[in-house]
């Protein structure tokens, strides 16, 4: 009965010995209580985090890259470096018109194709409907996954964040070009070609390279760059700096019709008439009409028009000579003759052949191009 | 007649002995089941705690994590975020007065903005209208 109860005693620890040693050598996944949340939490943090991650790196990796293709749209005219424009380059600009044909780019496009190229050769990841609307760009892409043991996250790859740009700059360019254009492509020569820029180009551009800027006119066409309108700045992703957003260009100042003649000038004496006029270096052929009929005096417009309202029993004559007709010299010898004279035109008439029955007369001048005749800006009435 | 009384004594005495038996028993029992259970409970009561500890933790780094995203997403889209740093941005942000700092963009206000605390911006951390931002040294001189 002793013997009995001190085993009954020694059982006890005996079991406590034996839960010890339980305890200690166990498998702790079996007893440990599992932390509370745990595949949530492994789920949010294995899964859901690195997708969100993803989305944020896609955002920084596209503004950074919209950035860039900003820029280099602005340096190749609002083109990408892939494209050029139809009305071709000059001087390593794209030309934005070639004498009335205008060809300017539709920056839209050029930017979500080059952004999409762009942010391909960065990422290796394809995106689609890549646009940039009212200082947001988007993008779409392909379903992405996150896979961590048995758990999948999908989600949609894309990007959509702020960068503030406006593509308005380039409206705004574009107004002033055709502006530009229009007052300064009846210039008749490089020189007054020139001085019209100087005075009606903005003040924001530059001839060339904003660097370096150097007047160079070949054609008539001629290298611009131009400060932002809107003065935006960008982040340069190389340096880190801010940089003005810079645009270069050419445009073509090739009139589209034919130049009126103006600065007419008259020598008359007893014997003989010299017509002077600057010689404008984009016409074909210049008309000289001349009439007795005084009446016309002080019209301009159409040459044509105006000296078909002369009376039959008074008449106008027109003489018509080519650009390669007249003689380079300052000695104007010969009658019913044209000169070059130090770029100036100088016709010579003789008094005898012509016929007045008003004691005066009255000349007009246009230049043919192409087709089309110059308006009469000015006339000169010799007594 | 003596001898049933002996035996009736005997018979009581043992009784007493047994009962004292069982009761030794029943307290060694009692006792033995007390400091049993004392130790399981203390066992499973220190895992539950940890893993109570662990699941805040666990929600606490879940919550700086994502935070510190959504702080950079919100830096991305008003300023620039480098792209070369984001993961060290992301496990360098802070807990500030109960706000997570990852960067310039994320002080509240304008005393904490200047002061800087955490270091997020190494003096050039500005503010700028409402809200605080980075601005580069050069283009603060």
């Amino acid at each position: 009965m002793n013997q009995k109860g001190a085993m009954f005693h020694w059982i006890f620890f005996i079991v406590l010995l034996a839960l010890a040693v339980f305890f200690m050598y166990n498998n702790k996944d079996v007893l440990n209580v599992g932390v509370k949340g745990e595949w949530s939490t492994d789920f949010l943090t294995e899964n859901y985090l690195p997708a969100k991650k993803i989305l944020l790196e896609n955002n920084v990796l596209a503004k950074e890259t919209a950035t860039e293709t900003f820029f280099e749209l602005a340096g190749n005219g609002g083109f990408s470096k892939d494209t050029s424009s139809e009305c071709g380059k000059y001087g390593g600009a794209n030309l934005w018109n070639e004498k009335n044909n205008n060809c300017f780019p539709n920056v839209g496009d050029s930017f979500s194709l080059a952004m999409s190229k762009n942010l391909q050769l960065k990422s290796n990841k394809a995106f689609w409907n890549v646009m940039f609307n009212e200082n947001f760009i988007s993008g779409k892409g392909d379903t992405n996954v996150i896979i961590d043991g048995d758990n999948e996250y999908r989600f949609n790859d894309g990007f959509a964040t702020q960068l503030f740009y406006k593509m308005e700059d380039y409206d705004t360019l574009f107004g002033r070009t055709v502006e530009l254009l229009s007052k300064c492509d009846q210039a008749a020569s490089a020189d007054l070609l020139k001085n019209c820029l100087d005075t009606e180009k903005p003040t924001s551009w530059e001839y060339g390279d904003c660097q370096n800027p150097n007047y160079v006119e070949q054609d008539r066409k001629i290298k611009f760059c131009a400060i932002s309108p809107y003065n935006i700045y960008l982040t340069n992703s190389a340096s880190g700096q801010k940089e003005l957003v810079i645009y270069n260009f050419a445009l073509d100042f090739t009139p589209t019709e034919a130049i009126s003649v103006g600065s007419l000038e008259v020598q008359a004496d007893e014997n003989e008439i010299l017509i002077s006029f600057n010689h404008d270096e984009t016409a074909e052929s210049y008309a000289i009409y001349y009439t007795d009929y005084l009446n016309l005096e002080g019209q301009t417009g159409n040459a044509q028009e105006m000296f078909n309202l002369i009376p039959d029993f008074l008449g106008y004559t027109v003489q018509i000579f080519g650009v390669t007709n007249w003689q380079e010299s300052c000695s104007f010898t010969t009658s019913n003759q044209a000169y070059l004279c130090n770029g100036v035109i100088t016709y010579k008439f003789n008094k005898v052949d012509l016929i007045t029955k008003s004691g005066g007369y009255l000349f007009a001048i246009t230049s043919l191009k192409e087709g089309s005749e110059s308006e009469v800006k000015e006339m000169l009435t010799v007594s | 007649m003596f001898k049933k009384e002996l035996e009736r004594s005997d018979e009581v005495a043992m009784n007493k002995k047994g009962m004292m038996e069982d009761l030794f028993d029943f307290v060694f029992t009692v006792t033995a089941l007390f400091f049993l259970l004392f130790f399981v409970i203390l066992f499973f009561s220190g895992n539950i705690n940890n893993s109570h500890d662990t699941s805040i933790t666990n929600i606490a780094e879940f919550k700086i994590t994502d935070t510190a995203i959504n702080n950079l997403q919100r830096q991305a889209h008003i300023a620039e975020v480098d792209s070369s740093k984001i993961d060290s941005n992301i496990k360098g942000s802070n807990v500030w007065n109960g706000k997570i700092i990852t960067s310039c963009y994320d002080y509240a206000i304008e005393p904490d903005c200047e002061q800087d605390p955490m270091g997020k911006g190494l003096g050039s951390c500005t503010w700028i209208g409402t809200d605080c931002y980075y601005v580069e040294p050069a283009v603060m001189t």
